[in-house]
């Protein structure tokens, strides 16, 4: 009884504690950091949608980006071009990812997984030939710039650091909903879905409709990042929503680890701070970063997350043995 | 449970080491605490040995070191560290060395934007030279009003002066000037039918729609219009409309990679009619990957190793000599904007940011390597363009066009 | 003029066909998918160019001379990338593709700069057949890789070497069961995948340029070629790549120049949806 009081005071503890650091952040840092960091959760977003279809329905998508996009075009055409208030925009953005998501689900999740692979990388890139052609809906190479920026009531977000409560709230109540889905009946589906398809449709379910949610819900969160981003940077163009990016994002949840959200994390936080830490080597960054996957996924394919689970697990392992030796067994 | 104390962990782990990443040097070194540069009462000391004084001015350059872009990347990165080694070799500015800090934009908007963050951050860093892409600008301008620099760009953009942006600055003669000249130049020099293939990038629309409306002052209209992504290989689409159209001349906008395969491939496949184009059908990358095709091309460009201007001559030779390879446009424009901050800090006499902004409005008729600069009230500079020939795979000077008043 | 597109058509055509063999031969190897296939066909192109223009061999033998060496490389790929992988899931086994994507293009950057670059043509200068000007180049592709494409298919068809490819590719344990060297015919079928897709590049880059991300979209196309042919099959490779490159051509010329890929990728779309095995639809039992 008394162990359990203590850990819940050390989480509670731990908890004040980081709220303080994240409360705090803006005054201590540089608004390249803050940029920096607010780049890393709309990644995370864009990063937790794949966790959503790729890890826990097994989907491996290269559409993310272009929702994506989808999402920012959406919110900039409602409220930079017809005036309407950046919240409803949001949702709209969320929303009409999502029904796209959708619907568009239907027609490719009735191939196998790597065929619905190649139809993703098929609708990546007509999805981007799109962006940067369409020039009445989407400004077309030159983009779209001057954006409205995020306000509620009268309340304009219009520093850095405004911005990163936003989206860090934002962030964080993505992530607690999708935490709560890998809990959740539904998510339990897909992850059945994911392991064993016959399996899961002999448990009665509809795998069709399944993988088509868990793409819905993707999209859900790539509209809220594509919106955020678009107020975020003022300005958007078809070359931030393209193939290179969509790869990078599963290279990330390769990376953080496929099994758990906290990999989409971990993931997205190296992969946008380490170029910053690695600045130093300049032309050979890009080089080791490509050797560093490949290096990556012989020694931890499980990702990080993996990694630490499995070292915890020998750890556990290790201590428990020596508890039985000493024990005489 | 343990799931979240290491979730929590970690992200405080990532917030303090984020925050504690020094606000300032590159190199980690403590920020040590700096006499104001513009108080300096020895304004007449050329004394190299007194200490205060020889604080580097920092001068930050965003390019392309890697990405698709890298190409541009290297070409600046040549310039400027020509111009940098020029300048201390000189004694510096106001009796202070120059010390360049390149960031990388990796060829992406974002990485432009997090490249201008954390130049503008440094407090060291007094003004800016920009990247050279239209869509890097155009994501950058909010960023510079909120950081406060002056920021040098060379995009062609014909919208950058109406940004209204104080400190930004255009050091280029725009495409509001450029295409139009062209298309006078060709209109009344080889014939009224004009074909227009551009490149659907920022600069190559805004391109076209000035060369057509040029036409249309003239009552015409191009008898073809085709358009090509950048990137692309294969322009037997297009050249097959040309064909169709039979045009005097053929007028082309677009990168340079795609210059040389468009003059190449309309060769090919027999077209013998005359090309017109702007900055990239001169420069030495297209003319050397179309090699024969490239001959009896016309282009109305900033700079070209064989430039009648005085001071481009020495800096292509210099160039040459120093690397081995032949200048390109995008290398003389940059070595341009360095100069021209150099140039702004002198008339300022301080590195106060504001007051370089204050002074590069007073710059008219600087005579660079690749234009002579005025900046008007916008902020926009260039005001002349140079008519080439390419002739046995080299670019020949034929006249240089004045196009903008500042006198 | 319809001549004309129709020979660019197949000229492209069958460069995408090239990598997409290439692709389906890996895959039907070891049952992975190279996403960096396309980028060897960029190294082919950088490796003859330090041949041809910077040695100053004459292109003949520096093609040679390429494709032994590309060939080897595809041998050292096999051995970093797929090796270490061989008992891994299929998406740790795509992401390392990724990642070895990445570093070639960055690699030849380093090495060669990021300068386009340019060979000399196979066999330069124009011919006119039936009233329509073709550059020598298109032809030599066309017929060179319609070599190339017979010559593999008789290796593997008709020849012993082939057969023991072959064994391999349908079940890895069994033939080694038979005393096959299983080591040898993977690599083998490695060497001869990347050969022929940088032999692809080499015969594209005196017409388009040599740069480092040369191979990018060339490789996505291919994916598309291969799976409109349908996958595994290597004659549905060669025929999906003719169409992939015929489409290209065509929709620029009558749809749009500017969309002519979204084109080509809606076409893969609607073929997923309409018959998703492809045209030759071979269904090779994959990795479980």
């Amino acid at each position: 009884m008394r162990k359990l009081k203590i850990k819940n005071l050390i989480i509670l503890f731990l908890i004040a504690l980081a709220f303080a650091l994240i409360i705090n952040f803006p005054h201590i840092s540089s608004i390249y950091m803050i940029r920096v960091l607010n780049m890393t959760m709309i990644t995370y977003l864009a990063v937790l949608s794949l966790y959503v279809v790729f890890g826990m329905a097994g989907q491996s998508s290269f559409a993310q980006c272009g929702l994506m996009g989808i999402g920012a075009y959406i919110t900039a055409n409602m409220c930079t071009r017809w005036g309407f208030s950046p919240i409803f925009g949001m949702i709209m953005s969320m929303l009409g990812t999502a029904l796209f998501a959708f619907i568009i689900g239907f027609a490719l999740f009735r191939l196998k997984r790597f065929y619905f692979s190649f139809s993703t990388i098929a609708l990546m890139t007509i999805l981007n030939g799109i962006f940067a052609n369409w020039t009445k809906g989407t400004g077309g190479p030159v983009g779209m710039g001057n954006l409205v920026q995020f306000s509620v009531g009268g309340f304009v977000f219009d520093t850095e650091a405004k911005y990163f409560y936003l989206i860090i709230g934002f962030s964080i109540a993505a992530s607690i909903i999708i935490w709560k889905l890998f809990r959740s009946p539904l998510g339990r589906s897909f992850m059945a879905v994911r392991d064993n398809e016959i399996a899961a449709s002999c448990m009665g379910i509809n795998n069709l409709l399944t993988k088509n949610i868990a793409f819905a819900i993707s999209g859900i969160l790539c509209g809220l990042a594509g919106s955020l981003f678009a107020f975020l940077s003022g300005y958007i163009s078809a070359t931030s929503f393209a193939l290179p990016q969509s790869q990078l994002y599963l290279v990330v949840i390769m990376i953080g680890g496929s099994s758990s959200p906290i990999g989409a994390l971990i993931g997205s936080i190296l992969i946008n701070l380490l170029p910053e830490w690695l600045r130093f080597l300049k032309d050979y960054m890009m080089l080791i970063y490509g050797v560093g996957i490949m290096g990556l996924m012989v020694v931890l394919p499980e990702g990080l997350v993996g990694g630490g689970k499995d070292l915890y697990a020998k750890y556990i392992k290790r201590k428990r043995s020596r508890v039985d030796a000493e024990q005489g067994l | 449970m343990k799931k979240i104390i290491a979730l929590i962990m970690a992200l405080m782990l990532v917030l303090s080491l984020a925050a504690c990443t020094p606000k300032t040097n590159d190199d980690g070194n403590t920020p040590t605490p700096t006499t104001k540069p513009d108080t300096d009462d020895k304004t007449g000391d050329t004394d190299n040995t007194d200490d205060t004084n020889k604080e580097p001015i920092r001068i930050g350059v965003i390019t392309s070191i890697t990405g698709e872009k890298a190409l541009v990347g290297e070409y600046c990165k040549n310039a400027i560290n020509m111009a940098v080694d020029e300048v201390n070799e000189a004694g510096g500015v106001l009796g202070r060395p120059v010390e360049v800090v390149y960031e990388d934009d990796l060829g992406t908007d974002v990485g432009a934007v997090n490249a201008l963050n954390k130049l503008a951050t440094d407090d060291k860093i007094c003004a800016i030279v920009g990247p050279y892409y239209g869509t890097m600008i155009l994501a950058l301008d909010g960023e510079i009003r909120k950081a406060e620099i002056p920021v040098l760009s060379a995009t062609s953009l014909t919208t950058v002066g109406d940004f209204g942006n104080p400190w930004l600055f255009q050091a280029r003669t725009h495409d509001g000037h450029v295409p139009k000249a062209l298309v006078q130049y060709v209109v009344e020099n080889i014939g009224e039918k004009v074909s227009i293939i551009y490149g659907t990038d920022a600069s190559g629309i805004g391109q076209m729609e000035s060369a057509v409306s040029t036409l249309k002052e003239y009552g015409l209209e191009p008898v073809s219009l085709d358009a090509y992504n950048t990137g692309d290989k294969d322009f037997t689409a297009q050249i097959l409309h040309v064909q169709e159209a039979d045009p005097d001349v053929i007028v082309a906008f677009g990168l340079q990679v795609e210059a040389g395969l468009i003059m190449k491939q309309l060769r090919d496949m027999g077209v013998t009619k005359p090309i017109a184009g702007l900055a990239s059908y001169a420069s030495k990358i297209a003319i050397d990957l179309a090699k024969e095709a490239s001959n009896g091309v016309l282009a109305l460009t900033d700079y070209i190793p064989d430039t009648p201007r005085e001071e481009g001559r020495i800096f292509a030779e210099k160039y040459k000599n120093l690397y081995n390879i032949d200048s390109d446009f995008t290398a003389a424009v940059d070595y341009d904007k360095f100069q021209l901050i150099i140039e702004a800090i002198k008339i300022a006499n301080s590195t106060d940011r504001a007051a370089i902004r204050d002074a590069m409005f007073e710059i008219q008729g600087y005579k660079g390597v690749a234009n002579v600069y005025a900046f008007d009230e916008k902020g926009v500079g260039g005001t002349s363009i140079l008519l080439i020939e390419i002739q046995d795979g080299e670019a020949r000077p034929k006249d240089i066009v004045d196009v903008v008043e500042w006198q | 003029m319809i001549l004309q597109l129709i020979v660019t058509g197949i000229s492209l055509g069958v460069v995408y066909g090239l990598i997409g063999m290439g692709m389906v031969l890996i895959f039907r190897a070891v049952g992975i998918v190279n996403f960096a296939q396309g980028d060897f066909l960029m190294l082919g192109a950088f490796i003859c160019f330090a041949f041809n223009q910077k040695m100053g061999m004459p292109i003949w033998l520096s093609f040679a001379i390429t494709a032994v060496l590309i060939g080897l490389s595809g041998i050292v790929f096999q051995f970093i990338t797929y090796w270490p992988l061989r008992d891994a899931q299929d998406k740790t086994i795509i992401v390392s593709t990724l990642g070895a994507s990445i570093a070639l293009r960055e690699m030849t950057k380093l090495i060669w700069g990021s300068t386009p670059q340019t060979i000399d043509p196979l066999r330069g200068g124009i011919v006119k057949i039936a009233g329509a000007l073709l550059q020598w180049q298109y032809v030599i592709i066309i017929v060179f890789a319609a070599l190339l494409m017979s010559m593999v298919y008789f290796l593997l068809e008709k020849t012993l070497l082939g057969n023991i490819m072959q064994a391999t590719a349908q079940d890895k344990y069994a033939a080694s069961l038979m005393g096959i060297p299983i080591i040898v015919a993977i690599g083998l079928t490695f060497f001869i995948s990347m050969l022929i897709t940088g032999a692809g590049g080499v015969m594209l880059a005196p017409i388009f340029f040599i740069t480092n991300t040369m191979g990018v979209m060339a490789g996505v196309k291919a994916f598309a070629a291969v799976v409109i042919g349908g996958f595994g099959s290597v004659q549905g490779a060669i025929i999906g790549g003719l169409l992939i490159g015929l489409i290209e051509v065509f929709a620029g010329t009558y749809v749009s120049t500017t969309y002519k890929d979204t084109v080509v990728f809606a076409v893969l779309i609607i073929s997923l949806l309409v018959r998703p095995q492809g045209i030759f639809g071979e269904k090779i039992s994959e990795k479980a």
